[in-house]
């Protein structure tokens, strides 16, 4: 590990906390030249100073809503603009709400929906179409749950959110075997519980989980890097943690 | 060099993936343990012993040479941090109403029951040491049954279940289960085997060797009963 990124230009939504944010200093410590997306301005710019004052290349900051088309457009034509490259994007941004199928509102099972799945699709389609402007390959990875897995215990209230990462899944396998041909590799982190915002807003407060958004950083990264991961692509990486 | 202070075990090691998995732990510092059925085969392929690398003949469907070979590397270097299972075999062509006894056991014995005796041999250590790493090898094409592979795909898949069990048991003890999925690998076997088709399509063995050194580094210390295809771009 060490030098694969240097260079790198990589796009992370929800790159303001959690793993986003995790991912984008880990990127950034190698030298890639990243660009922070997500819904808050002032996350982002937090992220983009602390990673700044390492020393590491100012990240690009692009506060996006995932669930905007014209925005993501918009996310990658300013990532061109500003770096003229583009060869990773990381679709960490997710959005979370809880309820039983009885009881969840549409509005909340549609904006789950906007953000994990449509922004995954929305973002890489821009990528894919950027990658073939520039003329070589990149890798995507998307970020799933093993709540999106077949076999895996499903809870009460994450109907929505666990449906959403089964579409993540597909969404990648899919994507996987229509990029192939571009040189693009497209695959996705399956996490437990990380230790993040989302998680204790989800979880029962007794719940501490030992992941933490570094361990699936570093997952990612592996990934991107195509000297490590060259020959994977459609992948599911299982993250467990202690719970 | 992030296996400097790490002792890999090998086992199959003087096959072709083997090869290159021993290739890619002593490039990052690992001294090898190599295991293999001769040692003719292990000096034919990797020439000679020395002080980081120690050749361990031994028979994996023996649990007690197994266990031999095993203690010859804790003698020599006092631990055993990773366990790579690619010892294994491939037979295809019977339907399942008409697989021989022959081919049934033949696939259970090279991919599953060296894997048992390998894990009964080297987990007690890693349980004692408090900590570890086992890769094993399965198949991508044993996700889901296939026509005159029933046979192949029931074992690879057992390979698979194992990896998981052992990950939920052995997580708490700071002990790393995980497999890799490949499609065909890239050998001259294989290549004399299937000369029709294109091997640019296949996984090249160096690849493979790169997946399984990532599960078994600690940039993979938060993966758990993962099964990571490994399908190359083709």
């Amino acid at each position: 590990m060490g030098v694969s990124l240097a260079g790198k230009v990589a796009v992370v939504t929800g790159a303001g906390r959690g793993i986003g944010a995790a991912t984008a200093r880990l990127f950034a410590a190698e030298g890639a030249r990243v660009v922070l997306a997500s819904r808050t301005a002032s996350e982002l710019e937090a992220t983009a100073s602390a990673i700044a004052a390492t020393g590491a290349v100012r990240p690009l900051v692009v506060p996006t809503d995932l669930a905007d088309e014209a925005a993501i457009v918009d996310l990658i034509r300013r990532t061109l603009d500003q770096w003229g490259d583009l060869h990773l994007l990381v679709n960490n941004a997710g959005t979370f709400r809880g309820g039983l199928v009885e009881e969840v509102s549409a509005e909340a099972w549609d904006a789950v929906m906007a953000v994990n799945v449509r922004g995954t699709f929305l973002a890489s389609r821009a990528a894919l179409r950027a990658f073939r402007t520039l003329g070589h390959g990149g890798a995507i990875v998307n970020v799933s749950s093993l709540g999106g897995l077949r076999g895996t215990p499903k809870f009460p209230g994450f109907a929505a959110y666990s449906t959403s990462k089964f579409a993540v899944v597909g969404l990648t396998e899919c994507l996987a075997a229509e990029a192939s041909s571009l040189g693009v590799r497209v695959n996705c982190v399956a996490p437990g519980a990380v230790d993040t915002q989302m998680f204790r807003e989800a979880a029962p407060p007794s719940l501490r989980t030992e992941t933490t958004p570094e361990d699936v950083a570093r997952t990612i990264r592996f990934l991107c890097d195509d000297g490590e991961s060259g020959a994977i692509t459609g992948a599911v990486l299982e993250i467990h943690s202690n719970l | 060099m992030a296996f400097r202070d790490r002792t890999v075990l090998v086992t199959g090691a003087a096959g072709n993936l083997g090869r290159a998995v021993a290739r890619a732990f002593a490039a990052r510092g690992a001294a090898l343990v190599l295991l293999d059925q001769r040692r003719e085969a292990l000096t034919t392929v990797f020439g000679a012993e020395d002080d980081r690398c120690l050749f361990a003949p031994a028979d994996l469907l023996d649990p007690a040479s197994t266990r031999a070979a095993v203690e010859a590397a804790i003698r020599r270097f006092g631990r055993v941090d990773v366990l790579a299972n690619l010892a294994g075999g491939f037979r295809m062509g019977e339907a399942v109403h008409e697989t021989t006894d022959d081919t049934w056991r033949f696939l259970f014995d090279v991919n599953v029951r060296t894997l048992l005796n390998a894990v009964q041999a080297v987990v007690p250590h890693m349980i004692a040491r408090g900590g570890g790493k086992v890769v094993n090898v399965g198949a991508f094409s044993a996700q889901r049954g296939l026509a005159a592979m029933g046979a192949y795909c029931a074992a690879k898949s057992a390979v698979i279940r194992l990896t998981e069990a052992m990950a939920a048991e052995l997580r708490e003890k700071g002990i790393n289960v995980n497999c890799v999925l490949p499609t065909t690998l890239d050998t001259p076997e294989n290549r004399a085997a299937m000369p029709d088709a294109d091997p640019g399509r296949w996984v090249a063995l160096d690849d493979l060797a790169q997946a399984i050194v990532f599960l078994a580094s600690p940039a993979a210390h938060a993966v758990h009963g993962a099964a990571l295809p490994v399908t190359g771009l083709g």
